[in-house]
């Protein structure tokens, strides 16, 4: 068992998703930075789609009553193991009586904690991850809380592994987000997009796991356009009439009703994920080919970390 | 017959049938799902079908885009049988407390409070989709009289049960969120309950809503 003695500012259990209800209206929910996810589990020799803890900001404190191992990646918030730093994206060895904390954030804005094995936790509509709205999965459909028990078994004995450098996130002063052209780009006046795609936008303290908000510059929307709601994906980038672009992430509502300038594509999702208020965006347009063969590279980079 | 065809994200397909709310269209798509959910093409993950439209995730690393492209532009689509008929009552209450824009849309519409309640009460809808969030339902039909356009700017919060309309929409809030449509009342009724084991959602697409007004005192008796 692991007990919860300060939740952080927003900890909740995520694992890859929840499959197969979006014609319903449930988002798909999960990680949001798949990258740091699959890595963190790859370090405890859990399957790629174990639960973890995606942390917000700033990080839970656990008190260990198991011997067990985790990994720490994504975000750097300084975690500690009895008050001494520890490594991220590398396996450590906890033992039972030993406590989990974390310093300042200093890079990124999301840190994923893995446990060797499962979390003793009944999946809701075929997954654990947390999709607080509907208060679905995760701990009570929750965040968590200070005197939450995280019910885990002890594990046999697990390799140790360390993430080669090339892995690990890395701050950036602004950073450039690959898009393939939107559905209703083509309704746009020519510059309204090239404002879209030569201007800096800021997020907004107001984004969440729904949807990063931007602001910057005034994007006008196509005139004289009412759209009928129609499906999105994550990384659909509306725009509503206020001119400020809307970018959808995994808690993001099943369709939407205004017009997609754009998408993110997959293999740049996990970066914007570690993006948080105040910093700083841009968006930059690519070939749906080009978004293919980034990911199916991305794919076979991972694949040979992740064999091993 | 699908109108166009293109990317979505580099995850996903959108097939467009028309542009405009119609029980053909309707009709149209949900024939199409049906075939499309029967011929099961691997790299298939999800089919989000809208009013018009009909979003389709895939698995690149399965089937590129051309060939999913070539096998939904081929796919056989035969007709569904009859769709059921449920007819479902649901209670609003339109009190001033419950109605936050119901000024803006007296404003929009020129008519008063009492016309919009009768207008908004006095018709059936036809579900056409469910999304957007958990149980969410999409109706047509709406009286053209009560078009207003969706909030400028949306609104951080909306309560679930709140009724609103948007464009020629209307529509419940099955879960408190942002949105952007102008909400006239609100159901004491839950829209999405995941306790509700048998039946997670109130409402499945082709089903018929009618509302029915209900004063402040009866919605507070459902809350009970």
């Amino acid at each position: 068992m692991i007990e919860v003695l300060k939740p952080g500012f927003f900890t909740l259990i995520q694992d890859a998703g929840r499959f197969g209800y979006q014609e319903f209206g449930i988002p798909v929910s999960g990680v949001l930075d798949l990258d740091s996810f699959r890595l963190a589990n790859w370090l405890v020799g859990n399957p790629m789609d174990e639960a973890v803890l995606e942390v917000l900001f700033t990080g839970p404190t656990l008190k260990f009553l198991i011997d067990t191992y985790i990994g720490i990646t994504g975000a750097d918030m300084q975690p500690m193991i009895n008050g001494v730093s520890v490594q991220m994206y590398t396996t450590i060895k906890v033992d039972k009586g030993s406590f989990l904390s974390f310093g300042k954030l200093q890079s990124g804005c999301r840190s994923y904690v893995s446990f060797a094995g499962s979390f003793q936790l009944e999946k809701e509509m075929g997954s654990l991850s947390t999709y607080t709205y509907a208060k679905l999965g995760g701990l009570k459909g929750r965040e968590l809380r200070k005197g939450d028990a995280l019910q885990l078994k002890e594990v046999e004995n697990r390799k140790l592994k360390v993430v080669p450098e090339k892995f690990h996130i890395i701050p950036y002063q602004i950073v450039s987000v690959r898009v393939v052209e939107g559905t209703e780009a083509v309704l746009f006046l020519e510059k309204e997009l090239e404002k879209f795609y030569t201007h800096e936008f800021v997020i907004r303290s107001e984004s969440n796991r729904m949807g990063i908000r931007l602001e910057g510059v005034y994007i006008e929307s196509p005139s004289s356009f009412e759209m009928l709601s129609s499906g999105i994906v994550k990384g659909t980038i509306q725009l509503p009439p206020n001119g400020e672009p809307i970018l959808l992430l995994a808690d993001a509502q099943t369709t939407g009703g205004y017009p997609r300038i754009a998408n993110v594509i997959q293999a740049d999702l996990s970066l914007l994920a570690q993006q948080k208020p105040g910093d700083r965006i841009r968006f930059r347009k690519i070939s749906l080919e080009e978004a293919h063969s980034l990911a199916y590279n991305k794919k076979m980079d991972f694949n040979k970390v992740l064999k091993n | 017959m699908i109108q166009l065809i293109q990317p979505l994200g580099d995850v996903a397909i959108l097939l467009t049938f028309g542009s405009q709310i119609n029980t053909d269209t309707n009709n149209e798509i949900v024939n199409y799902v049906h075939s499309l959910k029967k011929v099961k093409i691997d790299g298939v993950l999800e089919i989000i079908p809208a009013y018009v439209t009909i979003t389709i995730q895939y698995d690149f690393f399965k089937i590129s885009y051309k060939e999913l492209k070539e096998k939904l532009e081929s796919l056989v689509v035969a007709e569904v049988d009859t769709r059921q008929t449920k007819t479902i009552k649901i209670p609003v209450c339109y009190d001033t407390s419950l109605s936050k824009d119901l000024k803006e849309v007296m404003s929009y519409t020129g008519m008063s409070k009492e016309e919009i309640i009768l207008t908004h009460t006095s018709k059936d809808y036809l579900v056409y989709m469910l999304g957007f969030m958990p149980g969410f339902f999409y109706l047509g039909g709406m009286d053209t009289r009560l078009f207003c356009p969706r909030k400028e700017k949306p609104r951080l919060k909306i309560e679930a049960g709140s009724v609103g309309i948007a464009g020629e929409q209307t529509g419940v809030y099955s879960l408190d969120s942002p949105g952007g449509w102008q909400i006239i009342g609100k159901t004491p009724l839950l829209v999405f309950d995941k306790n509700r084991k048998e039946n997670f959602f109130l409402v499945n697409q082709g089903d018929t809503i009618r509302f029915y007004e209900i004063s402040y005192e009866e919605f507070k008796q459902y809350q009970k």
